[in-house]
């Protein structure tokens, strides 16, 4: 079964902090593996923050679905040429989930760093798998003298196998909330590396 | 985290509108939504309104999320 828009959008949201607090958790991923509960689903991902930039990217492609499945992999992966800039006097905003996830930390003092470090997505080179669990080699998302940076040096950590069936040591695995989405090609992991630091990049000028 | 904070339109000048949030006043960037208006509802982020929203969806996020002075 070839995975749809809708169900990638629900890998990525089960875990977000709006369905952790309103218990849609469990619906989404049943969801995003399954396809059960359909409408339900689709109403709850739709209230979601994230329908929003896919509205803005599928209307600034002339794309009709805003769940059309190129339109939701470039906002949470940024790996088409789909996600776009738009520019207005003093700021730019990148159409990309590693963008706009960064301001959260600048409105909303409760929230740390780390939070937005579990937030981004990540992608890593899995060195562990056992149990239900992958260990990969995360590069955080640390702030200091008020800009972000992608640590250098990657720590172990542990994250959920979640929707990944067939992984093996030293394949590249993209995860959200330390839960693993997907699994990536090195070009497509790159790819991802590099958009999420320009888009660090281009966080820290408007800010400076 | 993955939010977006609902707001309410004050005025509308140009491509800008001055927001209301619990009572801070700030400016956001309408081209993303231009059929927005005074008294509307909408989430915004990085200096720009991304959409539109019901009365009742702002009450709904409001309930779930706390303003900074809560926190």
């Amino acid at each position: 079964m070839n995975l749809t828009g809708e169900q990638f959008a629900a890998r990525f949201s089960c875990r977000c902090w709006t369905s952790r607090m309103k218990g849609f958790s469990n619906l989404l991923e049943n969801f995003a593996v399954h396809g059960t509960n359909y409408e339900k689903a689709i109403k709850i991902l739709r209230k979601l923050s994230s329908f929003a930039w896919y509205e803005i990217i599928a209307k600034k492609n002339n794309i009709d679905n805003p769940f059309n499945i190129r339109v939701v992999r470039a906002y949470w992966l940024g790996d088409d040429k789909l996600v776009g800039q738009i520019e207005s006097p003093g700021s730019a905003l990148l159409l990309f989930h590693n963008f706009t996830v960064l301001e959260d930390v600048h409105r909303y003092p409760g929230v740390t760093v780390e939070d937005i470090d579990r937030c981004k997505v990540s992608v890593a080179k899995a060195c562990g798998i056992k149990e239900g669990r992958i260990d990969v080699h995360h590069r955080e998302l640390i702030q200091q003298d008020g800009e972000f940076f992608l640590t250098q040096n990657p720590k172990i950590i542990s994250i959920e196998k979640g929707f990944v069936r067939e992984l093996e040591t030293g394949d590249w695995v993209v995860y959200h909330e330390e839960i693993a989405i997907d699994v990536l090609s090195e070009k497509e992991a790159l790819a991802l590396i590099q958009r999420t630091e320009e888009a660090i990049k281009l966080f820290n000028q408007q800010r400076a | 985290m993955c939010l977006a904070i609902p707001i309410k339109i004050l005025e509308i000048k140009d491509n800008k509108a001055i927001t209301d949030f619990k009572g801070e006043k700030e400016e956001f960037d309408i081209r993303l939504t231009p059929d927005i208006g005074i008294g509307d509802y909408a989430l915004v982020s990085n200096g720009f309104i991304i959409k539109k929203i019901s009365a009742k969806e702002a009450e709904e996020i409001f309930r779930v999320i706390k303003p900074k002075e809560e926190i």
